[in-house]
């Protein structure tokens, strides 16, 4: 996958996973958030939050996943988490804004972005959402 | 089943001297029997609300208060001269504590990490209400006194204890649109009906009602914080449910009439 900025920035720590585009990797993308979390020391709404956030972006992307892939890295620093789940897709068209997937991760996420770029004959469909901890805004 | 309490002006002390008068295989004792349950379901709905928490479903908890009511109306005997919320609300209540005590987890988790939960969920409620938001696990730690690993260990053990479907994990989320119509709507009217008579209780009665349903507070609770018995408490409250569910009875009368 065509990755260009370091995602979170200098020293940020980082957890790449990539797995089949298939339903039942999605508890397991949901743990790993939760347990970066968790040690982050983000209070618990924040953890489920988050929880959910990742379930809601992967299950936005899982449909359009053209060759069965997923990729989802997990990067956090200070009090700041950011999940980039991408996959690659046929249709250069992001889905519905109005989707309640999108909505859903519009509210847990502190910030969530989507972007579709070309790459590789197809097209990268990318969600990407930061939460930052209650303590690390102003 | 979950429309709203419909009491056509009979009075539960009548209906049970009725169906208790009647022999047990008389076919109008069913149909008594129906009409007692279904004029308390409320009462079973609210004690389910009160042992709600974040992974039960309460319409599950609904349920299991609904058959608490039903082994109440069976088991009450009029002749010993007790109200009937009296003896209704401490079987229902019985009946929800049975659910939570026996009620296994869904994946075989060691006592100690059950235990651990356990405390751990309860300083989180206790926290959540002291510093007005969700804490975080190390103020759970230090609350607890343990180390901050066991309270990460404690806090993925909970994870199960509720399992889930992988089916639904996708099922008809992505593309739904957003927004519907609130399922709560028709409990609308009827909260707006009851606030006028909130509002006309003698004071001492309407702080016990909003402790009891609004704060969910216990009844010992209640007890202390007004400074009256327990006993004082529980038949104040029937007294005044009483009243409020026939003041919404009328209301209703004259409304649709």
């Amino acid at each position: 996958m065509v990755d260009n900025t370091p995602p979170g920035g200098e020293g940020a720590q980082l957890i790449e996973v990539r797995t089949a585009a298939v339903p039942h990797v999605v508890p397991t993308l949901r743990t790993i958030v939760a347990d970066i979390a968790m040690r982050q020391d983000f209070d618990l709404d924040a953890v489920e939050d988050l929880r959910m956030a990742v379930d809601e972006a992967c299950s936005m992307l899982l449909p359009s996943a053209a060759d069965g892939h997923l990729n989802c890295v997990f990067s956090w620093k200070d009090g700041r988490i950011e999940v980039t789940v991408s996959v690659l897709s046929d249709s250069p068209e992001p889905d519905d804004e109005t989707g309640l997937s999108w909505q859903l991760l519009t509210a847990l996420a502190t910030s969530a972005r989507r972007s579709v770029t070309p790459a590789d004959g197809g097209y990268l469909s990318r969600v990407e959402l930061i939460r930052e901890s209650e303590a690390a805004r102003p | 089943m979950t429309e709203p309490v419909e009491q056509d002006g009979a009075d539960v002390p009548v209906l049970f001297e009725r169906m208790c008068a009647l022999p047990p295989d008389a076919p109008e004792r069913e149909a008594l029997r129906d009409e007692l349950v279904r004029a308390h379901l409320e009462l079973a709905r609210n004690l389910a609300r009160k042992f709600r928490n974040r992974d039960e479903s309460m319409e599950d908890l609904v349920q299991i208060a609904t058959i608490g009511l039903i082994h109440a109306v069976d088991r009450f005997d009029p002749s010993q001269g007790s109200d009937f919320l009296a003896f209704a609300v401490p079987t229902i209540s019985g009946e929800l504590r049975h659910h939570f005590r026996d009620n296994s987890w869904s994946v075989r988790v060691p006592r100690r990490l059950k235990e651990l939960n356990a405390n751990i969920s309860a300083v989180r409620e206790e926290l959540t209400v002291r510093l007005s938001r969700a804490p975080k696990p190390s103020e759970i730690a230090a609350h607890l006194g343990v180390p901050i690993d066991e309270v990460y260990e404690g806090l993925r053990a909970g994870q199960g204890r509720y399992g889930a479907s992988l089916d639904n994990l996708l099922e008809n989320s992505a593309h739904t649109r957003f927004g519907e119509a609130d399922a709560n709507l028709s409990q609308a009217e009827l909260r707006e009906a009851l606030r006028p008579m909130l509002e006309r209780l003698p004071d001492r009665e309407r702080k016990i009602v909003a402790l009891r349903f609004g704060s969910g507070m216990s009844q010992s609770d209640i007890a202390r914080r007004v400074g009256v018995s327990q006993m004082q408490v529980s038949r104040l409250l029937a007294a005044t449910l009483k009243k409020l569910r026939e003041g919404l009875t009328e209301t209703e009368l004259t409304d649709g009439a």
